[in-house]
């Protein structure tokens, strides 16, 4: 150009190395980013398990719940993509509230964060030894009573996601897309066939809401399963290392949230109505898809969906544990968290400190439970409320943050900002109301566990962050345009 | 700089928002087909105008900015600079508030064909004076063929015939055919490559003069390649 630019006021420094340098930035194709948040949410393990604890608590409106749930997921899936448009994060919902609300809300939905990914690990290491055991008694009939074998699946699972994460197995998350994609098909052949076996009547008698279910039960049927989605937003961690980043995650958060929903919705019916041509009702059951599978002559296909399942829970174990693992090296790089957490590898790179904490922590949880008195599927669903919690709370703090975060920079329309409000203030109202709900239930030691976790959690951050004060330039870092994104800069 | 400028059609309708415009503008008709339909046009001159903006005004400039000057929607803006932002067109800087154009953008500048140095321009003095007819040097490694240094004295005349038979000797010199000879309407054309260490066409020597007063393709040929040879280390 001949003429001179004209001089801007406030020209912002673009430096030459992004602030999370180190990291493969710019590399992964599109398929890597859609199967870190499918296999977070690992959708063939919650579509058929979700049913089954959604009408424990909701009853008569499982359907409902799980559309409303689908609705709010889409919401947030919405919000969080007002961020992922603008920020290539490694901290996920984190490093978004930093940017809207400011470090104070951004330790709370850090604590949060890490609540909802841990519980969910420890759910996902126990249903993969709920299915396995189940699988294992189909041939070995002699091993049906007592937990150790559950036990011990578990135990090998949780070793086996520590060696993977150590190892920083990249291809692992193909090889779950491919887990994932087959089950969920397999899954979505049998449901089309029960509905198709039973007629769309039936169908739509099952989906609407029984009388006598009232707006606290959709509520908490809605809260559980929210907890059936949660995950769709771990493509976020992946921001820096996508390519093409601002395209590719927004559109794996969207889909995932979108697809595994549809999913859940046609399992739900399926099993509702299959259920009831058996004259059962499915919140007694133990194992909804097995005991249709069989009680509708296609039995061969109970152990394929065993098989299924358990390495749906183990793909869910992986990618949860992934974004546990990294928003606590995150906090470890940043100061938040002690230092050591922020301490990789070094042969392999990945968060070997934070790893050494927290998988012990979630595998031996659930054993615990077990050995303690609970028996496992109880002890699922206890470790579900905290998950369902963390995941909530974080969720609504990231749908309150986009207004600030859209007025912060000057991009504020109020389609994205009323989304936001409202959705922020649904998701509140269904949190409360499945806390106050669940008090009162044998679930009641997952909302004590939860509330005083992230009481203690919260105070912990908070404290650090008022003893450290540069602490808050530090929050929120992210992955920046560097001088080589730019024309002509170089 | 030869790459193309867009990597396949879908780029550059996603340059001009269209593969996305389909599904934002609701009721619009299917955008499935080529072409384009209701208010795509105006996106696609719309999202010109703002990478033009952009480059006018320098680095920094925020989309509300952007949105003001240029007189379009607030929404209109966002989404605009959202798709242009996507394809890396445009890149958000650290403050998160101001834009500056991306790398990608320069693939839509190609540099412009040099003149060819003083050492390269006295050879084609040499080679002019000694034979009749034009004789033109045409880089042939850019985005177009391009004429660097025509003959002053017979400069490339509009008349019936030159074009074709420039544009056929170097599309057959590109090709790697040599010596290329091409005939149309009363003109010829006569072209010889010049060629880097590697052997790749980097431009081509080419004599037009109308067919009775072209000298034997022999002669020609003769005059050219060591020319030619003698160009290669001025012009790769």
């Amino acid at each position: 150009m001949t003429t001179p630019a004209p001089v801007r006021a406030r020209r912002p420094v673009v430096g030459t190395r992004s602030p999370v340098h180190g990291l493969a930035r710019r590399s992964l194709p599109f398929t890597d980013v859609v199967a870190q948040s499918l296999s977070a949410v690992a959708p063939s393990a919650a579509a058929t398990t979700m049913p089954l604890l959604v009408a424990t608590v909701a009853g008569g409106s499982t359907v409902l719940a799980l559309a409303v749930a689908l609705v709010l997921a889409v919401a947030v899936a919405a919000c969080v993509n007002q961020f992922t448009r603008r920020i290539a994060a490694t901290g996920s919902l984190y490093t978004f509230v930093v940017r809207g609300l400011g470090p104070r809300a951004g330790v709370v939905t850090g604590v949060a964060m890490l609540l909802g990914y841990g519980f969910i690990t420890m759910f996902a290491l126990a249903g993969g030894g709920w299915y396995a055991h189940i699988l294992v008694v189909r041939f070995f009939p002699a091993l049906a009573p007592g937990a150790a074998p559950a036990l011990v699946v578990v135990l090998l699972m949780g070793a086996a996601v520590w060696w993977v994460l150590l190892r920083g197995i990249r291809r692992s998350a193909r090889v779950t897309l491919v887990i994932e994609v087959v089950s969920v098909v397999l899954l979505a052949v049998l449901v089309l066939a029960m509905l198709a076996h039973t007629g769309p009547t039936a169908a739509v008698r099952a989906a609407l809401p029984e009388p006598g279910t009232g707006p606290a039960d959709v509520a908490v049927g809605t809260a559980i399963a929210l907890t059936a989605f949660v995950g769709f937003e771990s493509a976020a961690t992946l921001g820096a290392e996508a390519r093409r980043p601002f395209r590719a995650v927004p559109r794996a958060v969207t889909w995932t949230a979108l697809g595994s929903g549809l999913l859940y919705l046609g399992a739900s019916v399926s099993q509702l109505v299959g259920y009831a041509g058996l004259g059962l009702d499915l919140a007694g059951a133990r194992s909804p898809a097995n005991e249709l599978a069989v009680a509708y002559g296609v039995s061969w296909a109970g152990p394929v969906l065993d098989v299924g399942i358990t390495a749906s829970f183990f793909a869910c174990a992986i990618a949860s544990s992934t974004a546990l693992v990294r928003v606590l090296f995150t906090m470890g790089r940043e100061g938040l968290a002690p230092r050591a957490f922020g301490i990789a590898h070094a042969v392999h790179g990945t968060p070997a400190r934070a790893l050494a904490l927290t998988m012990p922590v979630v595998t031996l949880g659930p054993v615990a439970m077990v050995l303690l008195g609970t028996d496992l599927w109880s002890a699922m669903q206890a470790i579900l409320v905290v998950a369902a919690g963390g995941y909530i709370t974080a969720y609504a703090l990231v749908c309150a943050a986009v207004p600030a975060f859209l007025r912060r920079i000057g991009e504020a329309t109020w389609p994205p900002v009323a989304l936001a409000a409202g959705t922020a203030t649904l998701l509140a109202g269904s949190l409360v109301v499945m806390l106050v709900v669940q008090s009162g239930t044998p679930r009641q030691a997952g909302v004590w566990v939860f509330v005083t976790l992230l009481a203690v959690g919260v105070a912990a951050g908070l404290v650090r962050l008022g003893r450290l004060p540069r602490l808050w330039a530090r929050l929120g870092v992210h992955d920046e345009a560097v001088v080589t994104d730019l024309l002509g800069a170089e | 700089m030869s790459r193309p400028i867009f990597a396949s059609p879908e780029a550059a309708a996603r340059l001009l928002g269209l593969a996305d415009g389909g599904a934002a503008d609701k009721g619009a008709d299917d955008a499935g087909e080529e072409g384009l339909r209701g208010r795509q046009p105006r996106a696609a001159r719309h999202a010109l105008r703002v990478l033009e903006y952009v480059a006018a005004s320098g680095a920094g400039v925020t989309g509300q900015e952007i949105s003001a000057d240029l007189g379009l929607s607030r929404a209109t803006t966002y989404r605009l600079i959202q798709v242009l932002t996507e394809d890396e067109y445009l890149v958000r800087l650290p403050d998160l508030r101001g834009f500056a154009l991306g790398r990608r953008m320069a693939a839509l500048f190609p540099p412009p064909a040099p003149r060819p140095p003083r050492a390269a321009r006295a050879i084609l003095d040499r080679l002019r004076a000694g034979l009749r007819g034009g004789i033109h040097l045409v880089r042939l490694d850019g985005v177009v063929h391009a004429v660097v240094d025509e003959d002053p004295d017979f400069p490339l005349v509009p008349e019936p015939g030159v074009r074709e038979v420039v544009d056929g000797v170097c599309a057959e010199l590109t090709a790697g055919r040599q010596p290329a000879v091409c005939v149309a309407d009363r003109w010829t054309a006569i072209g010889a490559t010049v060629v880097d260490e590697a052997g790749q066409v980097v431009a081509g020597l080419v004599v037009v003069a109308p067919e009775d007063r072209m000298p034997g393709a022999a002669e020609v040929d003769a005059r050219l390649a060591p020319a030619a040879l003698e160009l290669g280390p001025l012009l790769a």
